[in-house]
């Protein structure tokens, strides 16, 4: 019988909505129950009707051919030959005639045999048991491990404000990541760059000498730009960030009017 | 050529057979792909590695427990669901370009697949137009966006319980569905 309870978790199994540690002692129960599989199963199909409702988009062209040509170059394990199986009621025939002559012998044997399965089967009871434990340790050690990396992800993320002291409408935001030395630049309200010009993100680092070029970048019509972008050179440390108007292409080092810093 | 005579032949590594099921289910699983990691790099990525998967695995491919289409769109959904959290708990996904151009595309398969493709489409559409917002959110959170129960729970400020009653109330209707047939 499956409880409601049972049936929450089989949808969110099902969903793969459960955390590590739920999911693997779900898993576990579904090896016990095959009524509770085949309600996942079930609950899997019923799921992957939201994919079918997403419109296909058109695949970018081209990679039709790239993964025909990268399946040519990984040839597919093909079934065996079919000439193996007329060699099988021979080889059939040639097992049955041995084990007939073998068959006093096994007799012989059956008895230890059966004494052998039963402490085998004892065997392998505690192995599942010691299986479905580690199942469960290694998903805690999953968890933690992903929350390590959720918290480290977040401690090396650099967050800054940049304001103008020409026009206090002119706004940003700096992500910066400085272990893996690239950023997240998001600007609001800031004005098209006059003709002939574009802004340019700086990172200033107390161990350059002068302050490190993060690329040039153009606003939208509504003065919105999100802009991923990686300096031109190791930055050690960003202790500010600072936007300036420089000329088209951008400068070797800042030369034109500071529109936004910190 | 029908998704299962294709898997047959790709299982004796027949390279047209790939292709063919390439035309009738590549727009449906880049689609899914972009949907789910909001990127079309990534999405093309998933989409290769998705066809390469089948190349090397059709062999143990059952096609009594499922159909080709539930196959490919399992895998699409599960390697695009890893990636999400993968770049979730690094930086948060590289924004759109605003200045870059949209590529010209492959042309979306021959429009009888369309057509039926189309027929199939808006009768899941129908279901799924049933289900009540609420649930059909909670639903979209964790098969979309990769939540885990307790995320949902927080993302709509609801308890742990009504999600996950949410989540099972709304797939207990869609699987009446389509044990229906759709109807």
């Amino acid at each position: 019988m499956i409880d409601d309870s049972l049936r929450e978790q089989a949808a969110l199994y099902a969903l793969d909505a459960l955390p590590a540690d739920e999911a693997a002692k779900f898993r576990a129960l579904t090896r016990e129950i095959p009524e509770l599989a085949e309600l996942v199963a079930e609950y899997e199909a019923a799921g992957l009707l939201l994919a079918e409702a997403v419109p296909p988009v058109a695949p970018p062209p081209g990679l039709r051919s790239r993964i025909l040509a990268a399946v040519a170059a990984k040839p597919a394990p093909v079934e065996s030959p079919r000439t193996a199986a007329i060699w099988v009621p021979w080889g059939i025939a040639a097992a049955l005639a041995l084990a007939a002559g073998a068959l006093w012998y096994q007799n012989q044997r059956l008895e230890n045999e059966r004494t052998a399965l039963a402490g085998a089967s004892a065997e392998l009871d505690q192995l599942r048991v010691a299986s479905a434990s580690k199942d469960r340790v290694a998903a805690d050690l999953r968890n933690r491990i992903a929350e390590l990396e959720k918290r480290n992800a977040l401690a090396q993320t650099q967050v800054a404000t940049l304001t103008s002291k020409l026009d206090a409408s002119y706004l940003a935001s700096i992500a910066w990541d400085n272990s893996a030395q690239e950023g997240i630049l998001k600007v609001r309200r800031l004005p098209a760059a006059e003709r002939g010009k574009d802004y340019q993100l700086w990172v200033i680092d107390p161990n350059s000498a002068a302050p490190v070029s993060a690329g040039v970048f153009t606003v939208q019509a509504d003065g919105s730009a999100t802009i991923r972008f990686a300096p031109a050179q190791k930055v050690s440390a960003a202790t500010a960030f600072a936007v300036s108007l420089e000329k088209s292409g951008g400068a070797a080092s800042p030369a034109g009017p500071i529109v936004l810093s910190n | 050529m029908s998704p299962d005579e294709c898997m047959r032949r790709i299982a004796n590594g027949n390279e047209d057979a790939l292709g063919a099921l390439y035309d009738q289910f590549g727009g449906l699983l880049f689609g899914l792909a972009r949907r789910i990691t909001g990127n079309e790099r990534e999405a093309e990525e998933i989409v290769q590695d998705v066809f390469v998967t089948v190349w090397r695995n059709a062999r143990t491919f059952d096609g009594t427990r499922s159909s080709p289409a539930t196959w490919l769109t399992a895998l699409a959904r599960n390697k695009s669901i890893d990636r999400l959290r993968t770049s979730r708990r690094r930086l948060p996904a590289p924004p759109p370009d605003p200045e870059s151009v949209p590529e010209m595309r492959d042309p979306l398969p021959d429009p009888s697949q369309a057509a039926l493709a189309g027929d199939r489409a808006a009768r899941i559409a129908a279901c799924l137009g049933e289900l009540p917002p609420n649930q059909r959110q909670a639903v979209e959170l964790a098969f979309f966006d990769g939540l885990t129960h307790p995320e949902i729970a927080t993302r709509l400020n609801e308890t742990i319980g009504t999600v996950k009653s949410r989540i099972r109330l709304g797939l207990d209707r869609l699987r009446q569905k389509v044990k229906g047939g759709l109807e």
